[in-house]
């Protein structure tokens, strides 16, 4: 049972398009609307995770602090409109494995994707 | 001759029949004025029923007396003298005429009178006959009156607002010392002249309307216009005119009084300033979240987009893609397209926020909207040590702009100039104002870094910065701005830093 790419992002079209260019590429993907529904998943098969830093209520950083704070370990990558140093040492402090500023090159996220899920 | 109250003398022969006695009796009971007579020696004779009412003397108290008894001082004591006087000289003074005295009561107090004293005969004996008429009923209404005049007066002279009254043909007839500070002439020069000398030129055929108006029975209250001072110089004024009616109900003329509310109004400009520059910074500050918020959005769509089209160029890399790849690949180009519409709308969202405002063009003093912007931008910089310098022309036409929109590009260029500087040594920042052959002429000039040829090429491209944080924007609204006004907006690399070069058409 190969591990499957959680995607966080509320915009269905970002959202979409990933988990697209992720499953075309040969990975599996799981993608949720907001932080509430990914919360509620089992994420058994999660390999890594794919979040977009800016989104309504919760914001990324604190999902990662509270995903942390749960035990889980897998690798979490980062995406976000804008690199600011601060809020990537940030983020790297809170336990991020990788960011990726949007838009992006499709071979960035996916070298990101294949060496998040070997750790 | 000892008279009781009103009876004539048994031995008045001369006065006629009896029963002609009679009816001088009556008439000397009924007279509203008092009647005396005395003879030479100033001794009284006759002595009727008014005169009891007038000096509170009883007849019996008075008849046989000295008639100065009736007299204040110093008249009781001259009054011997008169008599003498006119026995030895003839002289006859008031005698034939009549002349306004003090008499004087039983119980000491005095009251004016109107005396006029005749001379007589009577069995040879000269007698003089004085008709009292009391005036202190009238006198007490003239002062009254000249008191309420005088209380009148001096409420008209402490106002604080000017209170005019000009005649039907505009000539002024009462001017009051409020009008003299605010209108500069002295009462003694406005007087006679005609209300014009306070009108600015272009509000006589408002005076001429607002006289009409009164004439047809409106007056008018709290009318806010302009006055002139004798300077020259305008007043704002709140006027309110009514007429003034004759006793016999005809307008005569028209009473204004003029509040002088120039600090009023100026006060109000402030405030109306402030809201203005409040707006004006708010709307920077809008368009700086508008810009943060549309990098976002846009990247979002920008993100898909590449998304789709990277996923359908793999779906497509196989020499002969299957038909599931085909048709996967078509939906992600549609998905592609969809994405690139969303895009534009949120390029138009932001086109509009910067153009929708329509535009207010007026005549505007450039100099004045500099300086305004330039005092505006510097808050929240007065710690940069900005050397500014201000070279205005003196006499610089009125150029029709929309205020606020020049000040936001003046604002806009002014922030630029002020954060180009942060990092170097030299901070100086000029502004000035001219004309030249191409119009109106606006130059903000740094001695920041400048910036490169290749920059400089592309500046009012949207997003050119070089700003870590910019959005570059801000010179494309500039520019749209300024071409919105038929002018150009130009970047010149002059000296060591940057120089902007604005060109607005003359008025």
């Amino acid at each position: 049972m190969p591990l499957l790419v959680y995607i966080v992002d509320d915009d269905e079209a970002v959202r979409d398009s990933m988990r697209l260019l992720l499953e075309i590429s040969g990975f599996g993907a799981r993608a949720f609307a907001s932080a509430d529904l990914f919360l509620n998943s089992d994420m058994g098969d999660m390999g890594c995770l794919l979040m977009d830093l800016h989104m309504p209520g919760i914001s990324g950083l604190e999902l990662l602090r509270l995903i942390r704070s749960r035990g889980l370990t897998r690798p979490v990558i980062m995406v976000s409109g804008r690199r600011d140093p601060v809020q990537d040492a940030e983020l790297r402090a809170a336990g991020a494995s990788a960011l990726l500023a949007k838009p992006f090159e499709d071979r960035q996220l996916l070298d990101l994707v294949e060496k998040a899920l070997k750790a | 001759m000892q008279s009781q109250d009103l009876e004539v003398p048994k031995d008045a022969s001369d006065f006629g029949s009896r029963s002609q006695a009679g009816l001088l009796a009556a008439l000397l009971a009924t007279a509203l004025d008092g009647i005396i007579a005395i003879d030479p020696q100033g001794q009284v004779l006759l002595y009727n029923q008014a005169c009891e009412r007038l000096f509170g003397y009883r007849a019996s108290e008075v008849v046989g007396q000295n008639v100065k008894m009736l007299m204040p001082e110093p008249y009781r004591d001259e009054h011997d003298g008169y008599i003498g006087n006119y026995h030895r000289t003839g002289e006859r003074r008031v005698i034939g005429i009549g002349r306004e005295v003090q008499g004087r009561r039983k119980d000491g107090s005095t009251f004016p009178m109107y005396l006029s004293l005749g001379e007589g005969g009577l069995t040879g004996q000269p007698f003089f006959v004085g008709i009292i008429h009391d005036l202190s009923a009238l006198r007490w209404e003239t002062e009254q009156r000249e008191g309420a005049d005088r209380l009148l007066a001096q409420i008209v002279e402490s106002s604080e607002d000017a209170i005019i009254s000009v005649a039907l043909d505009g000539t002024i007839t009462s001017w009051n010392a409020a009008a003299e500070r605010i209108h500069g002439f002295l009462a003694s020069e406005a007087i006679g002249r005609h209300i014009s000398i306070i009108l600015p030129p272009d509000r006589i055929a408002e005076d001429d309307r607002i006289m009409a108006q009164l004439g047809a029975g409106r007056s008018m209250e709290h009318y806010e216009t302009v006055r002139h001072h004798k300077d020259g110089h305008e007043v704002q004024v709140s006027l309110s005119v009514a007429p003034i009616f004759d006793a016999s109900g005809t307008m005569i003329g028209a009473s204004k009084t003029a509040r002088d509310v120039t600090e009023r109004k100026r006060s109000e400009e402030r405030v109306l300033g402030m809201q203005h520059e409040l707006a004006h910074v708010g709307r920077l500050s809008a368009m700086g979240q508008m810009s943060a918020a549309i990098a976002h959005e846009l990247n979002q769509p920008l993100t898909a987009i590449a998304n789709y089209a990277k996923a359908a160029h793999r779906l497509l890399a196989n020499e002969i893609p299957e038909l599931r790849q085909l048709q996967s690949a078509r939906e992600a180009m549609e998905k592609a397209v969809a994405q690139t519409l969303r895009a534009g709308t949120i390029i138009r969202s932001l086109r509009d926020f910067v153009e929708k405002r329509e535009s207010h063009k007026s005549p505007e003093d450039m100099n004045e909207v500099i300086r305004e912007a330039v005092s505006l931008s510097m808050v929240g910089h007065g710690h940069s040590n900005v050397k500014l310098a201000l070279a205005l022309h003196p006499a610089l036409p009125r150029a029709s702009i929309d205020r606020v929109q020049i000040q936001q590009v003046l604002l806009n260029l002014v922030r630029n100039a002020i954060e180009a500087m942060a990092e170097v040594e030299k901070r100086e920042l000029t502004i000035s104002s001219g004309i030249d052959a191409e119009g109106l002429c606006i130059t903000v000039a740094d001695t920041g870094p400048g910036f490169s040829p290749e920059v400089a090429a592309r500046l009012f491209q949207p997003f050119v910065t070089t700003k870590a944080d910019g959005m570059g924007i801000g010179l494309k609204i500039c520019q749209s701005i300024i071409e919105g006004h038929g002018g150009t907006i130009a970047a010149r690399q002059e000296g060591p830093g940057a120089t902007f070069v604005i060109h607005l058409p003359l008025a």
